[in-house]
């Protein structure tokens, strides 16, 4: 017993110091620090996303997808059968990208990611699983994101002008639509955890 | 003929250097100033502005007009005891209520920012513009009042400067002025040259008429407190990009010009030709405001304790890399 007493005494001033020392995470910007976009912000915002090396990376990784999965099966395999689906998943996200931030505008909805700052796994997993199908408005609160749930099923739909029979059709825009919010998804969990020095690549 | 083309171009480049010039007017008597030296704050000064607790807004609020220019919308209201604020809500309400107490802690001029959060307007509902911060009923999280019928300030119309070119260019406090635009960040550097109501350049005249002064200002604080840089990377608001850039605050010292990491809309005007003799003249003054003095004006500025020890940690640091150049006229990445 007198030994539980010694540990706990000795373990109580550590722990304090640990409290105190504690470093706050400034490498971040987490929910708390969300402040709405201005118009301009908006602009640089829009104009980020289309350009800037992550729009590339992310039309290569979902062509990539589009090439494990031989869709359409009819743009064949190879480098010139990725080419096609990089132009496909690059002229998708370019017009899902313009009608998200147009009807975001219009919404008064913000789409951008912010690490949660929770502490706990099963917190932050949920957060981040969440967040593609939520959106911010200028006093903080978050409902469903009617922009982004608009611009994906815009894009998937406009994209059936130019898709080959076997994944045209009103299926087959579904199936887009599920594919870009599952991969919408998977990056915004690996946002919420990715080590530091990935945390560029991913914004 | 070649003689009158000389003389004529001479006499264009002349004219040309004229219109930028100051061309605020300036009466006889007018005392001018951009700077005084500074009183020593009191925590009350950093919890409710220089202009004292007693001019804070005060419940019900009544709006007055509505101002969809600019990138943030505002509205004028009445206080209870009749003051007038102009409100403004979104991204800038930290950086303005802090910076705003910050800048005048160093004896700069700029109109008190208060915080006030949550609260209601009356009378909003003909307004437009501002529906996104303000529900219908007049309700809003968090704005920025700042004081519009002050009794020691007076804004002049038409009083816009050039940060390029102006009667203070060369002196200490001039410089000054531009480290601590560079020291919160503040990128939204638009001057006269931007026209008159862009401009976050402006003069006031105090209404004192026995001590009749023209002050010279830079009076919008709302664009700090984030990452300086284009019109792409800029933020406000962002204590992690705040934290981020602060490190490269200082880039080094060339001679006796202190070379800053620092990009804004007016990155040159800004930048050059800070001595460290403006430094050693600006650090006594950076040194007399406290770590806790900082955390209280964050914390009035409704900083989260996270935000706070971010912003604040980033800040002294930013301030003891001043200091170290002004010790000893050199810059070591060390000094950080």
């Amino acid at each position: 017993m007198k030994i539980y007493g010694v540990l706990l005494a000795l373990a109580l001033p550590v722990c304090a110091l640990q409290a105190q020392t504690q470093p706050v995470d400034c490498s971040q910007r987490t929910a708390e620090d969300y402040v709405p976009m201005t118009r301009t912000d908006r602009a640089a915002n829009y104009i980020r996303g289309l350009v800037f090396p992550q729009a590339f990376f992310y039309a290569g990784a979902l062509a990539g997808i589009d090439q494990w999965m031989d869709r359409p099966k009819e743009w064949g395999e190879g480098s010139l059968g990725y080419e096609r689906r990089y132009g496909n998943a690059f002229a998708r996200d370019l017009i899902g990208t313009s009608l998200q931030d147009g009807f975001a505008l219009g919404l008064d909805e913000d789409n951008r990611y912010f690490v949660s700052g929770e502490e706990g796994f099963g917190r932050r997993l949920a957060y981040a699983v969440t967040s593609p199908f939520l959106a911010r408005h200028s006093d903080g609160r978050r409902t469903l994101s009617f922009s982004a749930l608009g611009g994906v099923a815009g894009a998937s739909a406009i994209q059936e002008i130019w898709q080959p029979r076997s994944t045209s059709g009103a299926g087959n825009a579904a199936i887009e639509f599920g594919l870009t919010f599952a991969f919408r998804v998977g990056l915004d969990v690996a946002r919420e955890f990715a080590p530091r020095p990935f945390e560029g690549l991913l914004k | 003929m070649k003689r009158l083309l000389v003389c004529m171009l001479a006499a264009s480049a002349l004219g040309f250097g004229q219109q930028s010039a100051d061309r605020v007017a300036v009466r006889q008597e007018d005392r001018v100033v951009l700077w005084s030296a500074p009183r020593a704050m009191t925590p009350q000064d950093w919890t409710c502005t220089l202009a004292g607790c007693a001019d804070a807004p005060v419940p019900p609020f009544r709006a007055v007009k509505s101002d969809a220019q600019g990138t943030t919308p505002k509205i004028l209201v009445r206080d209870a005891r009749g003051r007038t604020f102009d409100a403004k809500f979104g991204s800038k309400v930290i950086p303005e209520c802090f910076s705003s107490r910050f800048v005048a802690a160093l004896g700069y001029t700029v109109e008190p920012s208060y915080y006030v959060g949550p609260g209601t307007i009356r009378g909003i509902e003909s307004f437009h513009g501002i529906k996104a911060y303000v529900e219908p009923n007049g309700s809003f999280l968090r704005a920025r009042f700042q004081l519009r019928d002050s009794r020691e300030l007076a804004f002049v119309k038409n009083g816009a400067w050039s940060l390029a070119d102006n009667r203070f260019r060369g002196t200490p406090e001039f410089a000054g002025l531009r480290v601590v635009l560079m020291l919160l960040s503040n990128w939204d550097t638009k001057d006269a040259r931007d026209g008159q109501q862009e401009s976050n350049t402006g003069t006031f005249r105090s209404p004192d008429r026995g001590h009749p002064e023209l002050i010279y200002s830079f009076f919008d604080w709302g664009s700090t407190l984030g990452r300086w840089g284009g019109f792409m990377d800029r933020t406000r608001s962002d204590c992690s990009g705040f934290s981020l850039e602060t490190p490269d605050f200082i880039k080094g010292v060339r001679g006796n010009v202190v070379e800053w990491g620092y990009i804004g809309k007016r990155t040159r005007d800004v930048t050059e030709n800070i001595t460290v003799d403006d430094l050693r003249w600006l650090a006594p003054f950076l040194e007399r405001i406290t770590p806790a003095e900082i955390r209280s004006g964050l914390k009035a500025s409704s900083a989260t304790d996270r935000q706070t020890a971010c912003w604040a940690g980033a800040l002294e640091n930013r301030i003891r890399q001043i200091e170290a150049v002004a010790r000893t006229g050199r810059y070591w990445a060390s000094s950080r």
